[in-house]
């Protein structure tokens, strides 16, 4: 695992100026507790190994090193996964990467996302699906350097049942990436090409929603 | 001779300068300067706590102005301004429809208060004068954008009151604005307020001319209309930027603010609404998509912008949010497009929470600054009525639409894109 080593005054400095003091006293004993739990490595060496008890049946067990890096896009980070070569990148709460990272696997990069693409790309998507009234899934697709744009692998639509919220389906969203990623994963090994054309970029992209209409995404669900 | 002899005394730079420290002296202040200083911002209310506040800070402003024109703001240097003809001309109509949102006829005669004055402060030519009233006596030169702004209060007083007097106050300041108009269709003048002499932002005065054909059908002022929207619409850049609209050409105000920005989208926007010219619309909603996708990965939208959106201020122009989000709301209701929904809710968030509704001071309770912080560029240390004008505004439409958005929500209906048919005249 590759992850980004958060620059702690960096990050300090910018809350306090863009969230003013309440907002940074709470992100810094976030950040603070986070830290707690996880103790950071030196840059580019192999930090602590994470280890996840796999789901009964499901996925077996992991154990692996965690790596550390400034930047997904910097040059230390490329040059660290190419000399791991990996037949693919599988990403998970990354930002928008670069050619150069994105090209550094030999079956390019996945991602799960929680939403029906190319309608809903972007940011709380399972949130902005339950509001409109739509069908929430999950689907992975392949990572390109725009936003939720690369061609989908596999995708699942999520039973929304009574007494869900979005909450409630972001977990059941979770649940259901592990497994497709896997089902993603083993497609790719087989050779297989996305059976889904790739959707350029078509669809809209959301951005986080307001608390006021994430309210009424609930209200909406509540009243299945 | 005792009122001159204060007067005199109350002029004197010494004692001016008494009077400016005295006012920061007063806790309120204190306690704006530290919040801006430290970069924090109150938790916001809900939206009609803030369009009461807004609105009650008008009317002491019109108070404190003699009952009839509204000052142009508190400083917190310079105390209350003198009334403003051009945006109490705006203020008429937000408080004709804060008076039908509350029933209560207060607003309305004051609203009537404001009609009167503009017709009494008019310039013989019909022209309305830039800056601020200070009296008959002083400078009083006649400018276009500030006609036109008079022109829309003048104009709803008339739909509201029936009396012809504003109707013919609003007709010689429409002829006077067709006479004044170039051949391009842009208006080309001096004023005292701007460096620059043409201004994309004039499709707001094209606007108020059209409102007078719709009551005057005489052609004259459609087609002056149509030939500043045209000129208008070439003035657009590819990425959405228009060209001509700031206040300056050079120095510290180049760039356009977002008030500007605004003010084009919503000449733009209320001209597609009377003509049904989509041109208009899209032109309006290319620079509005900008600024949304500008406001949602920053989540901070900057007070003025150059001709490839970038910036480098530090501020942020609150009345060019409210107007912003203002005009979002207006592309959620014509293409039920949620994004502009939701990014209007954020900025109008952003705007409560720069205004106090707490603080003791009257100048400051319920007004918003020009800039937050406070010392930003635009309008430093002032709280403008032009600002709390355009956040109850864009807070009045924001209740509209959410109350309609929770019924369709309650209703189960599928919430997507819709035509823009419903919207126009």
């Amino acid at each position: 695992m590759v992850a980004e080593r958060a620059s702690t005054l960096a990050s300090l400095r910018e809350w306090l100026w863009k969230y003013g003091p309440r907002v940074f006293i709470e992100k810094s004993a976030q950040k603070l507790l986070r830290l707690a739990g996880l103790k950071q490595a030196s840059r580019g060496a192999p930090g602590r190994r994470l280890r996840a008890a796999g789901k009964q049946g499901v996925t077996p067990a992991v154990d692996f090193p965690v790596r550390f890096v400034d930047s997904h896009n910097s040059p230390e980070c490329v040059e660290l996964v190419r000399s791991l070569r990996p037949d693919a990148l599988v990403l998970r709460g990354c930002g928008i990467l670069k050619q150069p990272i994105l090209a550094a696997a030999r079956l390019g990069a996945i991602n799960p996302h929680y939403a029906s693409l190319p309608a809903y790309r972007g940011v709380d998507v399972t949130e902005w699906a339950a509001l409109h009234g739509d069908p929430v899934a999950v689907s992975v697709h392949f990572v390109t350097e725009q936003v939720d744009t690369g061609a989908v692998i596999v995708s699942r639509q999520i039973i929304v049942e009574p007494g869900d919220t979005t909450g409630r389906l972001r977990d059941k969203s979770a649940a259901a990436a592990a497994e497709l990623l896997a089902e993603a994963l083993n497609k790719l090994e087989a050779g297989a090409t996305p059976s889904l054309a790739a959707p350029g970029v078509v669809g809209r992209q959301y951005f986080s929603m307001h608390p006021r209409l994430r309210r009424l995404a609930d209200l909406r669900l509540k009243g299945l | 001779m005792m009122g001159t002899m204060k007067e005199k005394i109350q002029s004197l730079p010494t004692a001016k300068l008494a009077r400016a420290g005295l006012r920061l002296l007063h806790p309120s202040l204190a306690a704006v300067l530290a919040r801006d200083w430290l970069g924090w911002r109150r938790r916001p209310k809900d939206s009609r706590s803030h369009l009461d506040a807004a609105i009650r800070w008008i009317c002491r402003a019109q108070d404190r102005s003699g009952g009839a024109g509204v000052s142009a703001g508190y400083s917190i240097v310079h105390g209350w301004h003198p009334p403003y003809p051009e945006t109490t001309g705006y203020i008429i109509p937000t408080l004709f429809d804060y008076a039908r949102l509350t029933s209560r006829d207060e607003f309305r005669d004051r609203a009537c208060r404001m009609a009167d004055w503009e017709l009494e402060v008019q310039l013989p030519s019909g022209a309305a004068q830039g800056g601020l009233y200070r009296g008959e006596e002083c400078d009083r030169q006649p400018v276009v954008f500030n006609t036109g702004q008079v022109i829309l209060g003048l104009r709803r007083a008339y739909v509201e009151t029936g009396d012809q007097r504003y109707l013919d106050g609003a007709e010689r300041a429409g002829d006077w604005l067709v006479s004044a108009q170039s051949p391009d269709g842009s208006w080309r003048a001096a004023g005292p307020e701007t460096e620059t002499l043409v201004h994309a932002y004039d499709a707001r005065t094209a606007w108020s001319l059209l409102e007078i054909y719709r009551l005057i059908p005489n052609e004259k002022y459609g087609k002056a209309a149509r030939r500043n929207l045209e000129w208008t619409l070439e003035q657009q850049q590819e990425n959405g930027w228009f060209q001509h609209n700031a206040f300056f050409s050079a120095g510290r105000w180049k760039l356009p603010l977002t008030h500007t920005i605004a003010y084009v989208m919503e000449g733009l926007m209320e001209s597609w609404r009377l003509l049904g010219d989509e041109r208009y619309f899209e032109a309006a909603r290319k620079t509005a998509e900008r600024l949304l996708r500008i406001f949602e990965l920053r989540r901070f939208m900057a007070g003025e912008f150059d001709s490839s959106w970038k910036t480098t201020a530090k501020y942020s122009c609150l009345t060019g949010d409210a107007q912003i989000a203002g005009v979002w709301l207006r592309i959620y209701q014509a293409t039920r497009d949620t994004r502009f929904l939701n990014a209007a809710l954020k900025l109008n968030d952003y705007v409560k929470e720069t205004q106090s509704l707490s603080a003791t001071h009257p100048g400051i309770r319920g007004g918003v600054k020009g800039s937050q912080p406070i010392f930003g560029r635009y309008t430093p240390g002032v709280y403008v009525n032009w600002g709390a004008k355009f956040l109850a505004d864009s807070l009045m439409l924001e209740e509209q639409v959410m109350e309609e958005f929770e019924r369709a929500v309650r209703k189960g209906e599928r919430l997507g894109p819709g035509g823009l048919g419903a919207f126009l005249l």
